[in-house]
């Protein structure tokens, strides 16, 4: 019963609970939801039991064979190595928690039994990717879980504005994917395997041309950036926000969007013998981060707020992986998930003491929600770079390995942090500073069901600082096989700038306690909040393309439709002059042909005359011929 | 015999013969078609006789004559009109011009409406005058329908007969014939006596037996059942009672008060008394179609 | 010269028999019918009669079928006047144009 034998029920365990809900359970929502956290319970025991394997060197590998193509067996499979096993461990108690969260916040809703199976899934599917031991199970895994993200953000989905938002998540993520799927195509059309160990073992080798190797590490990215909503995609996660809170903790916060990363970190050797993606991975992380920083600045809407942050935030982690430092992005992923899962879980009690997530309906809620606000404040000091615990803030690592790296990368890295400790300060600051609004004069303590999760949430985030703390040996370090260069400026440099934006951001909101927007962005806010022009620029390629759609239609309708129409008209010709000589011809002949015969037969008929004179004279008509025939004979002899 | 003399006896056998066998068709008069064909027969015996076979030539007068006397004493009883009387005065009267019974035949064609022109009937312009007698060509044409002697069939059958006549005569003429010198030696009647006796044994078995079921069938026939009979009498006016129950006499559980078909077996239902009194089982299979006298002899 | 051969015999059996088949083709009384019957009967026995006194006068045996084919003959007439006693007592006549039950 060890972690190495069991880790593939870790996965199985919540998918098996979402057929069981989908084939008719998810009507009994108590029901539904019980299963649904029991089966997440025996995921984290598993993942955990996994994790120590793991720690201990051990290997497994669970699979199928699938397909055998071109005389290439590829197979389906689950693996389980340290990566894998740590970010399913963290997968799975991050959704423990939230479930438990999700089971009071839903209580109301009549249909929690769909919700718990649409979680239930996609924890399911999010398990099976981290264990994926091969593309294919690993894509299939992909879009697994951007089909529940589809199905979470639309669940509501009778609210204005819902379904769209479902739409541009579902439509942007699988744009990326179509890339992330020509990389894996390449990947095993040019190593003739599947199997993710081979294919890094290829790479490493220099098995793969280097062009191709690059135009997949650069494709594969393309997927992840999609997934993570990095830039270009980055525009569907703030709209993401209008799904149930426990969605948005949990899958647009610490374990979705966290997949991204988490791809980059499992083909690591790919993109490392891949020559210059990882820079390209790194500087599209820092734009999307500074990008998301701004934009989060000037937001209007907590969720929205905190939505931002996340990409910010893993736009860090790729400038941490692009760095060269596959530690630091892990470290980040972990710890970014910890506390901005807290963060959502305090903004969804908010939400269900307020009725609503904007900013103007807050305020002072320190007094009226003080153990949210505890929570709260905790995890935005984590997301700030405050050092919360004795271990060094999350950030510092990325920021190390930046400056290793590359200078401009670094100092762009560096205002994207001054950046968070500014809008996480602001944020902190409306929401339970100040004067209460009318809202949030009502406004009472979250009950325990929403409170303890969140609780337990934030207490897990020294915890999770704590992973590789010097103080415990660096157990991290040891599982990823690194180490963190330790660059004592970049620390200080850090710190500094983190205490500085967290000091600037609570004294800008003390100077001016009503306004949302910082007066001082004013003219620039409309730039941040367009994402720099991202926005129009989806409004044209939207257009564009409904434009292409109906173009195409159109082509379709007058030429295929007139097609078909003049095919079907052809036919109808055809049917209808076989049937009309069918009708005139054939039918007229049997007819004729049978009048005929029923004439010749009364005619016949007329013989029968039931006269015996008749009778008789047929009789000797025929004894006559008989006799004639014998007289011929006779003379003709 | 010399075979001039030979030739005018069988001349005058051969005429005889064949004239009265002829005449028989063509009188009018019952009785002397009997007569006729008995002086047939009786010519033909004499022909036997000359042709050597004495005992034949008796057996043909004791047999065939008498059978036509007894033909004969059936005319008379039976029928209406037995001397012809009857028929040559409607002849005459009718202006019907033809040879003899020929000329009584069965009027052709369906029978006129009853306000029928000339032509339809196709009738003769002396024919026609029977306007004069008040006769509408329907009744006319009962008439002659009631009267007729032969069928419609008498051309045809003058044709086949002569036809019939003429090839056998062709076949005889053309066959050459094993003709065999010798005259007969012995006495007709010790040899064919003993031939019935040895040879023919089971023949002549046979034609008695023959002759017992002959006697036995005719009997039977003819037979009177005087309360069918008396039945039928009764039945011959129409029955007025309501309760006239007709039954299959078949299947005795079928009752209907219409008379029709059997729905078990298709026979004609014939009316219940009837069928209780039948005493032999041919009266029982009445048939109620056709009865009413027609004219002229039956 | 010889009396008249087996063919005038014969000629005159054939002329019999030809009336005998427009009497029973012709008539309407059924005992008309039963009377040409005879006559065709008595044609038949005539040529037989014939062929024995010229083709074989010393086999008896002609004569013996002669005198079968009378009984015959006789068996039938007796035969066929009940017949037709029946019928004339049921219908009032015996027309055999009359006797057209078999047409439906």
């Amino acid at each position: 019963m060890s972690g190495v034998q069991l880790f593939w029920l870790a996965p199985l365990l919540p998918l098996a609970i979402f057929v069981l809900l989908a084939v008719g359970l998810a009507r009994y929502g108590r029901l539904a939801a019980g299963l649904a956290v029991a089966a997440m319970a025996g995921s984290t025991l598993i993942s955990i039991a996994g994790l120590v394997d793991a720690a201990q060197g051990k290997h497994a590998l669970v699979s199928l064979p699938w397909l055998t193509v071109g005389g290439r067996q590829l197979l389906l499979g689950l693996e389980l190595n340290a990566l894998s096993a740590l970010v399913a461990t963290l997968v799975s108690l991050v959704g423990l928690i939230v479930f438990l969260y999700a089971v009071s916040y839903m209580a109301q809703d009549a249909y929690k039994g769909r919700f718990f199976a649409q979680l239930s899934l996609f924890t399911g599917s999010m398990l099976t990717l981290v264990f994926a031991a091969d593309l294919i199970t690993l894509f299939i895994a992909w879009e697994l879980v951007g089909l529940c993200s589809y199905l979470l953000i639309g669940f509501w989905f009778e609210r204005p504005g819902v379904p769209m938002a479902a739409s541009k998540a579902f439509f942007l993520t699988r744009l990326a994917d179509l890339a992330l799927l020509a990389s894996v195509l390449l990947l095993i059309g040019a190593t003739g395997s599947g199997r993710i160990d081979m294919v890094l073992a290829a790479s490493t080798q220099g098995k793969i041309a280097s062009g191709l190797l690059l135009a997949i590490a650069l494709l594969a990215f393309t997927g992840a950036a999609g997934k993570s909503a990095q830039v270009p995609f980055q525009g569907w996660l703030p709209d993401a926000m209008l799904g149930p809170t426990p969605v948005s903790a949990l899958l647009h916060s610490a374990t979705m969007v966290a997949a991204g990363v988490f791809l980059v970190a499992r083909l690591y050797p790919l993109f490392q013998a891949a020559g210059p993606s990882l820079q390209v991975v790194a500087w599209i992380g820092v734009l999307t981060s500074l990008l998301g920083g701004a934009a989060a600045l000037v937001e209007s809407d907590l969720k929205r707020t905190l939505a931002y942050s996340t990409l910010s935030q893993i736009g860090l982690m790729f400038v941490g992986l692009g760095s060269g430092s596959l530690l630091a992005g892990v470290l980040l992923l972990l710890a970014q998930a910890l506390y901005k899962a807290t963060l959502f879980l305090a903004a969804g009690a908010v939400d269900h003491a307020l009725d609503g997530t904007a900013f103007a309906r807050m305020g002072g809620l320190a007094k009226r929600m003080p153990l949210t606000a505890i929570a709260f404040a905790l995890s935005a000091a984590a997301l700030a770079g405050l050092p919360v615990t004795l271990a060094f803030p999350p950030k510092d690592p990325v920021l190390a390995a930046a400056w290793q790296a590359n200078t401009a990368l670094f100092i762009a890295a560096l205002l994207a942090s001054w950046l968070t400790a500014l809008y996480s300060a602001r944020a902190f600051g409306l929401v339970f500073l100040g004067t209460s609004s009318g809202p949030a004069q009502e406004a009472h303590e979250a009950q325990p069901g929403l409170l303890v999760p969140q609780l337990a949430m934030a207490a897990l985030i020294p915890l999770g600082l704590l992973a590789d703390a010097a103080l415990l040996g660096s157990p991290l370090s040891r599982l990823l096989g690194e180490r963190i260069p330790d660059v004592p400026l970049v620390t200080a440099l850090a710190l500094a700038l983190a205490v500085a934006g967290v000091a600037a951001g609570l004294w800008a909101r003390q100077v001016w306690p009503r306004f949302v927007v910082w007066p001082v962005l004013e003219p620039v806010t409309k730039l941040f909040t367009g994402e720099l022009g991202f926005k129009t620029l989806y409004r044209v390629i939207t257009q564009l393309g409904f434009w292409i759609i109906g173009w195409l239609g159109t082509f379709d309708r007058v030429i295929f439709d007139t097609l078909t129409r003049s095919l079907v008209r052809g036919v109808l010709f055809v049917v209808r002059a076989c049937a009309g000589i069918d009708r005139r011809a054939l039918d007229a002949a049997l007819r004729d042909l049978g009048a005929g015969i029923l004439a010749f037969s009364q005619r016949v008929r007329a013989l029968q005359t039931g006269r015996i004179e008749n009778y008789l004279l047929a009789v000797f008509v025929w004894g006559l011929g008989v006799i004639a025939i014998a007289v011929l004979a006779t003379i003709v002899r | 015999m010399t075979g001039i003399l030979e030739w005018i006896i069988f001349l005058a056998l051969s005429l005889i013969a064949v004239v009265t066998a002829a005449g028989m068709l063509l009188t009018m008069s019952m009785y002397r078609t009997g007569l006729a064909l008995m002086a047939s027969f009786v010519a033909l015996a004499g022909l036997f006789i000359l042709l050597g076979a004495d005992l034949l030539a008796a057996i043909q007068i004791m047999m065939n004559v008498g059978g036509m006397l007894v033909m004969v004493l059936f005319m008379v009883m039976i029928m209406r009109d037995p001397g012809g009387e009857m028929m040559r005065a409607m002849k005459r009267y009718m202006h019907i011009r033809g040879l003899g019974a020929f000329s009584m035949t069965m009027p052709r064609g369906k029978p006129p409406a009853a306000a029928a022109s000339q032509e339809q009937m196709n009738m003769s312009d002396h024919e026609m005058n029977m306007s004069h007698m008040r006769m509408t060509p329907r009744q006319y044409y009962d008439m002659m329908v009631g009267m007729a002697m032969s069928t419609t069939q008498l051309p045809w059958a003058i044709v086949l007969g002569m036809i019939s006549a003429l090839l056998l005569i062709i076949l005889v003429i053309l066959t050459p014939w094993p003709l065999a010198s010798t005259a007969p030696t012995q006495d007709a009647t010790t040899a064919v006596g003993e031939l019935l006796l040895s040879r023919y044994m089971i023949a002549f078995e046979g034609a008695a037996f023959l002759i017992l079921a002959g006697i036995a069938g005719a009997v039977i026939f003819a037979q009177r059942d005087r309360a069918a009979v008396q039945q039928q009498a009764m039945q011959h006016e129409p029955a007025t009672a309501e309760e006239q129950v007709y039954t299959c006499p078949m299947h005795p559980e079928v009752r209907q008060n219409q008379p029709g078909n059997c729905p078990r077996c298709g026979m004609s239902l014939i009316p219940v008394k009837e069928v209780a009194l039948a005493g032999n089982g041919h009266e029982a299979y009445q048939e109620h179609g056709e009865h009413g006298k027609h004219g002229g002899h039956a | 010269m010889n009396g008249p051969g087996l063919v005038a015999y014969l000629i005159v059996g054939a002329l019999l028999f030809g009336i005998g088949v427009v009497g029973v083709l012709s008539q309407r009384s059924a005992l008309m019918v039963l009377m040409s019957i005879e006559i065709m009967l008595n044609a038949a026995i005539l040529t037989l009669v014939a062929f024995w006194r010229f083709v074989g006068p010393g086999n008896f045996d002609a004569q013996v079928f002669v005198i079968i084919i009378v009984t015959i003959a006789a068996v039938e007439m007796a035969a066929g006047l009940g017949l037709f006693l029946l019928v004339f007592r049921q219908r009032g006549n015996a027309s055999i144009d009359a006797l057209k039950d078999l047409k439906r």
